[in-house]
């Protein structure tokens, strides 16, 4: 917990600095947080700060990006990176989607697409076919423009292994 | 921050990947789990532009959590997640074994919480027998096996361990078909790894539900067919199926060798006791046949001959060969098994008795039997059996018949041979265990019956022969069984038998002034082969005779007290029923009494027919010939000379004083002589008893007056004997001028037989 308090004080001093320096420029802020996901019997959702848990086996975590610009100019071509964590998998369909924001995948960190294939050799030869969602290792959104004074959400959720 | 999976690019298309070449479907595979104190960070990045096209890049804060234990387990069976079946024989060790899988994300120790036999069924199990099998070594409790599982390494992230529950079943279970039930419990332990404390996962079972079915089942039946025409032929057929739940397992080579038969694995699946008839074993005709396709009704598809073995030992429990010898006490169909340990697969669908799909069919023929009573049921007792092998840990025999028997995997010992069981069952009317694996068969019926003469002397051999004996009882019908015939003679008491006639052989008698009762004793011999009874009908002579028959008395000297059924009132005929078994002859009297009046010197023929239950073609007449007295004398004069002088003429017939008289006493015995098988048997014939028939002359006895009236007898009388002669009489004070004499025919040892006769002649001089 330590740890995490030395890392949010130094993002708000670099916010600080950004904002006072860049006031005719975009300036988009990312800001992370993390819920554990569980469901009762009747299906209501709970949710746990991901910082008041340790994760198990099968647990299903909700990851939330806010990137909001607060520069002057609005932040152009915005391309938000989430990473698969480690030890975790992407849930198939849980990025979420938004109204001019593209989703792409990738499974090695350099080919992007929104639906990644793999190439598979079977009895039949080579086969195409849509990679397993738990391959994924990273997922971005893709927004054409973020004006100023303005955020845009992304979550996603993964499982662990 | 770094990737989360390493792909092989093999090959790389627009937006694709080529995974793992493999000629194989693609599988899933397990996802390995993230071990416990593992770091989750989690850091989102950013890049955009502004108007003027300058690149910007941010980070946002980094999440991070601590992943702990998650201990999980599953417990599978030899089906899987769901639970385990098997299928056991009673006596079986069964070991049911379940399949620990550490599921989490560590390793860790598993712990049984609860294991044993449980459920319906376990009647059929010793639950004392339960023990726990683990890495090999066996324990006897589960607390000894935790012991066991704690101090063990630790087992990986989808690592198994296998434990065994193993129980013994009842050799004779309560319940067949019927369930013994086992069950496990068990949880995973993850010691503390950094921030991760330690976890005991949520416990997982399963269970087996083992069905227990009978074992091995070897099934015969037998059956046979006779021919219908001579020789009559008997083929037996016998049938052999595993109608059990579990194939039926070659015997050691050692046991096969013990008992007779080659040195080889196998099975005597069939081992038929041929049947005997008299205790003699007939001879097989030919070459008994196999049948036996393979793969077809449980025979195995390969690695099986067979072969016909016989042998002659009296228990079947040595000396087989493959050589048939003349009359085999056993015949055997033995399977060598070349490949595998199986004689017969199981083939549903026979019983005891019942084996409509054989697996092995033996069949052979044999002669019927012969003799008495082998047309009776069951003359031949045929019994087949087999031995085959269980499925038992130890080495077990099983045959219909057999109990469970155990023998030494040395071969050395079996009770096969134990009477009663196994090979040398001969229980005389029911197959061992009431498999009907025991046929009656029986030689073609052929009823007989004899009738005729009793023996001399008693016996049954003679009274066998006797009633088959061949006469003629008039002396002109026909020389045969049905004409034999019993001579016996009766006469009032003190009664004087007077021959009025005049003629020797054409006697005259006087008449009875009262009955007169003959017993004459006959013989009834059943020659058939079957046991039988015969309607006896005795008719009396007529003219006012009556008849009546008796059984033999104790001493074989006369009537019994009672007579038979159906002939308790003297009357003209009757009819009884006599049961013979076969082979059996009988003595039976026949009573006969004659009428007041009835005429001295004649013969009267009575029959007695007797005739089959069984078969009323067979029947037998015999003859009883009765006498009213059957020797007869007949006196006869001749003037020899007249002694009239000269020119005198004697009344007729008379004689003049000096005349000579010749007198002559024709003596014989008027019965029917014998003929046939009875000539050799005078005795069945009338006839005198030795030295007892003596003429006697005396001339001054009443009726006589020769004697006042000659000078006595001129010279001794002679006797001249007839048919049946020679022989020599000896009389008494026969001597010139003797006025009597008595004359013993033949001598003190002589008997007049049937057709006999003679003359004694003697002359006196008239005074």
């Amino acid at each position: 917990m330590r740890h995490i308090a030395v890392s949010f004080a130094l993002v708000l001093a670099v916010m600080s600095v950004t904002a006072a320096s860049a006031l005719a420029k975009p300036n988009v802020q990312l800001h992370l947080s993390g819920v554990l996901v569980t469901h009762s019997a009747d299906g209501r959702e709970t949710t746990t700060p991901i910082e008041k848990v340790t994760p198990k086996k099968g647990e299903l975590y909700r990851y939330t990006v806010v990137a909001s610009n607060v520069g002057t100019d609005p932040a152009l071509k915005l391309v938000t990176r989430e990473n698969i964590p480690n030890g975790t998998s992407f849930v198939a369909g849980s990025a979420t989607k938004s109204a001019g924001v593209a989703i792409e995948y990738t499974l090695d960190g350099k080919m992007w697409s929104a639906q990644p294939l793999v190439t598979v050799t079977t009895p039949k030869g080579l086969v195409r076919r849509p990679a397993d969602p738990s391959a994924y290792m990273a997922v971005r959104w893709i927004a054409s423009k973020v004006a100023p004074k303005s955020a845009l959400t992304f979550t996603y959720e993964v499982r662990v292994k | 921050m770094k990737l989360l999976r390493i792909f092989v690019a093999l090959a790389v298309f627009a937006s694709s990947v080529t995974v793992g070449v493999t000629t194989q479907s693609p599988q899933s595979v397990q996802a390995a789990q993230t071990a416990p104190n593992t770091t989750i960070q989690n850091t989102a990045s950013a890049t955009y532009t502004d108007a003027n096209n300058v690149t910007y890049t941010t980070q946002s804060n980094t999440v991070t959590t601590l992943v702990g234990n998650a201990p999980t387990l599953t417990v599978t069976t030899n089906n899987g997640a769901s639970a385990g079946t098997s299928t056991d024989a009673p006596g079986q060790v069964v070991t049911d074994t379940y399949t620990l899988t550490n599921t989490g994300n560590a390793a860790g120790n598993f712990q049984l919480t609860a294991a044993g036999v449980s459920g319906a069924g376990n009647d059929n199990a010793s639950t004392s027998s339960v023990q726990y099998i683990y890495n090999a070594t066996t324990y006897g409790t589960l607390a000894l096996l935790n012991t066991a599982l704690n101090s063990a390494a630790a087992t990986a992230v989808n690592g198994t361990i296998t434990v065994g529950v193993q129980y013994t079943l009842s050799a004779s279970p309560a319940n067949v078909p019927g369930t013994v039930t086992t069950a496990l419990t068990g949880t995973i332990t993850y010691p503390t790894v950094g921030g991760a404390s330690t976890q005991t996962s949520p416990t997982a079972n399963n269970t087996y539900s083992d069905t227990v079915q009978s074992d091995a089942r070897l099934d015969l039946q037998k059956t046979s067919s006779q021919g219908g025409s001579a020789p009559y032929d008997i083929t037996y057929t016998i049938k052999a199926n595993d109608g059990g739940n579990f194939p039926a397992k070659a015997l050691s080579a050692a046991l096969n060798n013990a008992l007779g038969f080659p040195n080889s694995l196998g099975c005597a699946i069939i081992v038929d006791k041929v049947p005997t008839y008299g205790g003699n074993s007939p001879v097989i005709n030919g070459t008994p046949a196999i049948t036996a396709t393979a793969g077809t009704n449980g025979y195995p598809a390969s690695g099986t001959t067979t072969a016909v073995y016989y042998t002659t030992n009296a228990t079947g429990s040595a000396g087989w060969t493959t050589v048939k010898p003349g009359n085999p006490t056993f015949v055997a169909v033995f399977e060598t098994v070349t490949s595998g340990t199986t004689c017969l697969n199981t083939n549903a669908g026979s019983s005891a008795g019942s084996v409509p799909a054989p697996a092995i069919t033996l069949s052979f023929v044999v002669p019927q039997p012969s003799g008495p009573g082998s047309g009776n049921a069951g003359a031949y007792l045929n019994i087949a059996n087999g031995i085959v092998g269980d499925n038992q840990p130890t080495e077990h025999i099983l045959g219909p018949g057999i109990p469970n028997t155990t023998v030494d995997n040395a071969g050395g010992a079996t009770t096969v041979t134990t009477a009663g069981e196994g090979f040398e069952n001969v229980t005389a009317t029911n197959g061992p265990s009431g498999a009907s694996q025991i046929t009656s068969d029986k030689a073609h019926q052929a009823a007989g019956i004899l009738n005729g003469p009793t023996a001399v002397t008693y016996s049954l051999a003679n009274l066998q022969t006797s009633a088959g004996w061949t006469g003629s009882y008039d002396g002109v019908v026909a020389t045969n069984t049905a004409d034999d015939f019993t001579e016996a003679s009766l006469t009032p008491a003190s009664f004087t038998s007077i021959n009025s006639g005049t003629v020797p052989g054409t006697p005259n008698g006087n008449t009875y002034s009262s009955t007169a009762t003959v017993n004459v004793a006959n013989a009834l011999y059943n020659n058939g082969n079957v046991d039988d009874s015969f309607t006896v009908v005795a008719t009396a002579p007529a003219g006012g005779w009556t008849v009546q028959l008796y059984p033999d008395n104790a001493g074989h000297t006369g009537p019994g007290a009672a007579a038979y059924a159906g002939c308790t009132a003297a009357a003209a005929s009757c009819t009884t029923t006599i049961a013979l078994t076969s082979g059996q002859a009988i003595q039976y009297w026949a009573v006969y009494v004659s009428p007041n009046g009835q005429q001295a010197f004649v013969r009267k023929d009575a029959s007695i027919v007797a005739t089959s239950v069984a078969d009323g073609a067979q029947t037998n007449t015999t003859h009883n010939e009765i006498y009213s007295g059957f020797i007869v004398l007949t006196k006869s004069v001749v003037v020899t000379s007249d002694g009239c002088p000269a020119g005198v003429t004697p009344p007729v017939g008379g004689v003049c004083p000096g005349g000579v008289l010749t007198y002559s006493v024709d003596y014989r015995n008027i019965a029917v002589p014998g003929n046939g098988t009875e000539v050799a048997n005078p005795g069945l014939f009338l006839i005198t008893k030795p030295g007892t028939l003596i003429v006697s002359e005396d001339g001054a006895a009443i009726g006589n007056t020769w004697a006042a009236n000659t000078n006595g007898l001129n010279a001794p009388a002679t006797d001249t004997p007839g048919t049946g002669g020679p022989w020599t009489s000896t009389f008494t004070t026969n001597t010139a001028a003797s006025t009597a004499f008595t004359c013993t025919i033949g001598g003190a040892a002589f008997q007049l037989q049937a057709g006999w006769n003679g003359v004694v002649s003697f002359a006196v001089t008239i005074k």
